[in-house]
């Protein structure tokens, strides 16, 4: 090679070089920019699969391998001790294991029953199952025996808790987005009643006389500040199949697990005392929330409260609740704080006593008296959900609902004693690990609450929040839905966070967690697993999608461009312009003159409308109680849209509309 | 103010006993080193000098490899004195309070388990003493300062020393820091005229209050003198007798004290901060007055209480209203010890709170009540006084004493 041709390759070569390295450099620069401007958050922290695979439904591997855990949810004992019965939620299946007492046990079938089983009850013989599932709204009833679902009842919007009555004829479902409650006659195979729950009705327990049905409600019943949240534990006769009480705990919700006392006396049931009311500047001494139970006075409908909480140490998420045969021991699971907390009742009797009312208002603000009842803290596994007590009262089974796994729980030693591994994929993805991170209360301050606390069901609490950066009283802001949240950025109520990292990350954790914030990590999972969620379908969409007259007339009206009278509506006023498909949000914000004198600002983020039904209250602050109210009350100018020339009819026919969004 | 020898070993015993007896006999790990602190004999009826301020004279840090029993390896030969080993979360490095000559003030220094790495953390001029691992990387301590009489309050620093910051403000006697399961400092205060106190704050300072609580247990190892016993020494700590087992290590001439274990432990989550130094206040508020265990206050009546007065070094700063509910909500000066009075109808003190407390720049403090029980936690409802602007206290107030002093409780 000659001299000249060697130069002519090295300069070549260098202005390659040269090239290739302007080009990363321009591209680095690029990419960070890109970065910031998406995420709000610091490049060193995400990496371009943060975003182009995590936040988009976990790693390659995981959807190479598609792994497919049980998730035990709920559980149940046969008579006779031997087999457990257990609703896979992500296996759309009732798992049949055989116990060895004390020893644990081994899956031997498998059922496929509906969409996301939930709550599982056996016949008094044993013989048959019933199970709802929530994905489906149906109860599938199982026959034993042959192990194959024999009958499916379509029930109310996804039933949860379910009994029966003791001649076993008449089935109670509590249908917990619906509101309501199904009874079925099952000698008909029909369902006979629709019975008015309270808010978002959960789970429920007979009376050990078989007279009485109480029926916790997850939620409280809408309001907005200054009132305290207030729930209901709703009480049915069992032979009349009616209403006969609706008992208010006072600044309770969560209300999900219930159980009797043998004597039939008191009925224990779980719930978390939110301090929504306050504004957000601590979490220590349970200043946000502090996790209890509710003890329900058969003879006087009264409902006490106490804290299974102790003052330094919280124990988020009680969820579920048994009582051993002999009523000595209330077992209750935490699905926050991954533990089992175990009551002496009599203890607890005992406190409570003839206490005047003044001294059980302080009880259930104390965090110290839980040393006079709590007699044991058994660790688990991730996210312990249902309990079941087998009949000799030897042992207590506790789905661990995403280590998929069921704990043995032996009441002599008060201790676990063995674990039945379901068989699950071992393989954690990213959205699992995401799900544990969203479901424990590890990363809050003395593990006082989860992610799981405000959002349950990864959707919302209906509650309002005075955060402290905003000024204290000020800047009031209603919580949101987790739901489809992936498409529907900006995020919070000032539209301020462009990405969930920021949503969660550095100030989540200064402002509401007061411990470090998650590692890059657990923020691309718990990212990767908020992302993943999806609202179900909507109930109020007919089958074949075709909407009614009435709703038809309020999609004209949610589209209109002129009012009745003909006159044009500017473009910026009409319905369809902030709110268009597919997430129904222009994810800009807006002012709809719907500021209070404590907001600081008079623009806020566009909500997503989709399955608004299940999002009340309404507006920024949660003002609304209803769609209705939006209108009616808080646009009275028709400043959020055009609405005073539709009259009561109009307005029906669009809230109608809105509600198959 | 003239330090509380007496106490300081009280104190030092009190939280020997608290954090040394637990029950963790779970069987020793392969490796397992002892630290502790050797020092001269005081003799028969004398007291061993405790940690809390300068170092006992000739105090020595020696480390006892638990398997291999022999004459312990003491690890600051080069010192005049050093004492109060505290060992890293990975159980690799220890912190230690140490004076090299004897003319120099006591420093914090670093070093490894087995004796390798020393290197100086603070270089101060003035005594620092009870060194601890935050969980956010930083250290803290305890720190004298001359101007103030030789008063000791926590400061913090990073690993370098760089970052010094004060984290208390009281005018107490501020010692012994360590950290919490939960990430919080537990430390005692103690003044001349009231006995020691547990007070917890946050790492940054912020949160103060009294202790409240079980202390989480900690080590197993004892330092104890029998009645028969000339020395200190230090024992296995017995879960039947409650008390000293198996003998560890004595010597006739010399006690053993202030035992730790060099082993990983759990690393806290670090708390976060909200503390901004640009900022000069931080906001205080209460939710109700009437909430306490104070027989002067338990006994009012709602509306009795009409104001609040904020007082700092015995100057009156300002006075807010108290709402019907019993909430206040004042913005105050940062970092500043503060005072609270409740007064009455036409200015009549009805109670004040003993204890002073302070906020950090920017803090929004919140009080449950005043001297209130303190297992209970609040009860949800919108306090009235959040419903206004925060009545703002100025740093200083005119008049000799700003009022303060002339209405009589």
């Amino acid at each position: 090679m000659s001299v000249r041709s060697r130069a002519l390759w090295t300069g070549a070569a260098v202005s390659l070089v040269a090239l290739f390295t302007a080009a990363g450099l321009a591209g680095h620069r690029w990419a960070l920019t890109h970065v910031r401007y998406y995420t709000g958050a610091e490049p060193k922290v995400l990496n371009c699969a943060t975003c182009h695979l995590y936040a988009r439904g976990g790693s390659p591997l995981d959807r190479v391998l598609r792994p497919r855990y049980y998730t035990p949810m709920d559980l149940a004992v046969s008579p006779d001790g031997q087999w457990l019965y257990i609703t896979a939620q992500e296996r759309n299946a009732l798992l049949v294991v055989e116990v060895a007492p004390g020893e644990g046990g081994r899956v031997v079938a498998e059922i496929e029953v509906g969409q996301r089983p939930h709550g599982v009850i056996l016949s008094r013989d044993g013989r048959t199952a019933y199970v709802t599932n929530e994905g489906s709204d149906n109860v599938s009833i199982v026959d034993l025996e042959s192990r194959r679902v024999v009958k499916s009842l379509p029930t109310g919007d996804a039933p949860a808790g379910l009994a029966l009555s003791p001649d076993g004829i008449t089935l109670f479902v509590a249908n917990w987005f619906g509101n309501d409650i199904s009874v079925f006659d099952l000698q008909r195979g029909v369902e006979v009643k629709r019975l008015a729950g309270g808010s978002n009705p959960y789970d429920m327990a007979l009376s050990p006389d078989g007279g009485s049905l109480l029926v916790t409600n997850q939620l409280s019943y809408i309001t907005s500040r200054p009132n305290p949240p207030v729930s209901e534990v709703t009480v049915l006769d069992v032979r009349q199949q009616r209403v006969t009480a609706r008992r208010q705990v006072h600044n309770a919700h969560l209300l999900e697990g219930v159980a009797f006392t043998p004597q039939g006396d008191l009925a224990l049931v779980t719930l978390v005392r939110p301090k929504n009311l306050l504004p957000a500047i601590q979490v220590a001494r349970g200043w946000m929330m502090t996790n209890g139970l509710g003890v329900v006075d058969m003879r006087d409908g009264h409902v006490a409260q106490v804290l299974l909480d102790e003052v330094n140490a919280f124990y988020a998420d009680p969820c579920d609740v048994v009582l051993t045969p002999d009523g000595r021991y209330a077992f209750v699971t935490h699905s926050g704080a991954d533990c089992v907390t175990v009551v002496e009742v009599e203890k607890l009797r005992a406190l409570l006593g003839d206490a005047p009312p003044e001294t059980l208002s302080t009880y259930a603000n104390h965090l110290g008296l839980s040393r006079r009842y709590v007699v044991k803290r058994i660790p688990t596994g991730a996210n312990p959900k249902g309990l079941a007590v087998s009949p000799d009262g030897r042992f207590v089974y506790v789905a661990e609902r995403l280590a998929d796994r069921i704990a043995v729980i032996e009441v002599e030693k008060l201790e676990q004693v063995a674990a039945i591994d379901l068989g699950g994929p071992k393989h954690e993805t990213v959205l699992r690990r995401g799900e544990k991170l969203f479901n424990s209360s590890r990363a809050t301050f003395q593990g006082q609450f989860s992610c799981r606390s405000c959002h349950p069901n990864n959707h919302l609490d209906r509650l309002q929040f005075d955060l402290e950066p905003d000024g204290l009283g000020r800047n009031i802001v209603d919580n949101r839905t987790l739901l489809d949240i992936r498409e529907t950025g900006p995020f919070k109520w000032n539209g301020k966070n462009t990405s969930l990292y920021m949503q969660c990350g550095i100030r989540f954790a200064k402002f509401l967690t007061r411990v470090e914030p998650f590692s890059p990590e657990e923020l691309n999972a718990l990212v990767a697993f908020m992302g993943s969620l999806r609202h179900p379908p909507n109930r109020n969409q007919s089958a074949d999608g075709e909407l009614t007259p009435a709703q038809q007339r309020g999609k004209a009206i949610f589209e209109r461009s002129v009012d009745k009278a003909g006159n044009p509506i500017p473009e910026r006023n009409r319905c369809i312009t902030c709110h268009p498909p597919p997430y129904f949000t222009n994810r800009k914000r807006e002012n709809v003159s719907s500021a209070s004198p404590t907001d600081s600002a008079q623009e806020f983020d566009t909500p997503q409308l989709n399955n608004v039904y299940e999002s009340t209250p309404y507006l920024h602050d949660g003002k609304a109680l209803t769609l209705e109210e939006i209108w009616i009350k808080y646009s009275p100018d028709d400043t959020h849209g055009v609405t005073n020339d539709l009259g009561k009819e109009g307005l029906n026919n669009l809230i109608e509309y809105l509600k198959t969004l | 103010m003239g330090k509380p020898r007496g106490k300081v070993l009280a104190v030092g015993v009190l939280l020997a006993g608290l954090m040394g007896v637990a029950g963790f006999l779970r069987g020793r790990p392969p490796e397992e080193v002892l630290l502790f602190v050797l020092v001269p004999a005081a003799g028969e009826g004398a007291e061993v000098e405790d940690a809390a301020g300068p170092c006992p004279r000739q105090s020595q840090i020696a480390a006892l490899d638990l398997h291999r029993p022999q004459e312990p390896k003491q690890l600051t030969g080069e010192f005049f004195s050093a004492c109060a080993p505290a060992v890293s979360y990975d159980g690799r490095r220890f912190l230690f309070a140490g004076r090299r000559p004897e003319a120099e003030p006591q420093q914090i220094w670093e070093m490894e388990v087995d004796g390798s790495g020393l290197r100086q953390v603070t270089r101060g001029m003035s005594d620092c003493a009870d060194p601890c691992y935050l969980p956010d990387g930083r250290i803290a301590f305890s720190g004298a300062v001359p101007e103030q009489g030789g008063v000791r309050f926590l400061f913090t620093c990073a690993q370098d020393g760089s970052q010094f910051e004060r984290i208390t403000f009281g005018e107490g006697y501020d010692v012994k820091p360590t950290v919490l399961p939960d990430g919080r400092i537990l430390f005692m205060r103690m003044s001349d005229e009231k006995a020691s106190v547990p007070m917890t704050v946050n790492p940054d300072g912020t949160g103060l209050q009294r202790f409240y609580g079980e202390v989480p247990a900690r080590g197993r190892i004892l330092s104890q003198r029998p009645p028969e016993a000339r020395t200190y020494g230090l024992y296995e700590f017995d879960l039947v007798s409650y008390g000293a087992g198996q003998l560890l290590y004595s010597d006739a001439d010399v006690d053993a004290i202030d035992p730790v274990l060099a082993a990983s432990r759990p690393r806290p989550r670090a708390l976060t901060s909200v503390v901004d130094e640009v900022k000069q206040t931080g906001w205080l508020l209460c939710l109700n007055v009437y909430l306490s265990q104070l027989p002067e206050v338990a006994s009012l009546r709602p509306g009795d209480v009409k104001q609040v007065q904020v007082a700092a070094q015995g100057r009156a700063l300002g006075e807010a209203a108290v709402e019907e509910d019993g909430s206040f909500y004042v913005e105050v000066p940062a970092d500043t010890p503060l005072r609270l009075r409740l007064l009455g109808r036409e200015g009549r003190v009805v109670a004040s709170l003993e204890r002073e407390i302070w906020v950090r720049p920017n803090e929004s403090r919140g009080c449950i009540g005043c001297h209130e029980d303190p297992a209970l936690s609040p009860e949800n409802r919108v306090p009235l006084s959040v419903t206004k602007p925060p009545v703002f206290i100025a740093p200083s107030s005119e008049g000799e004493n700003g009022g303060y002093d002339e209405r009589q409780e």
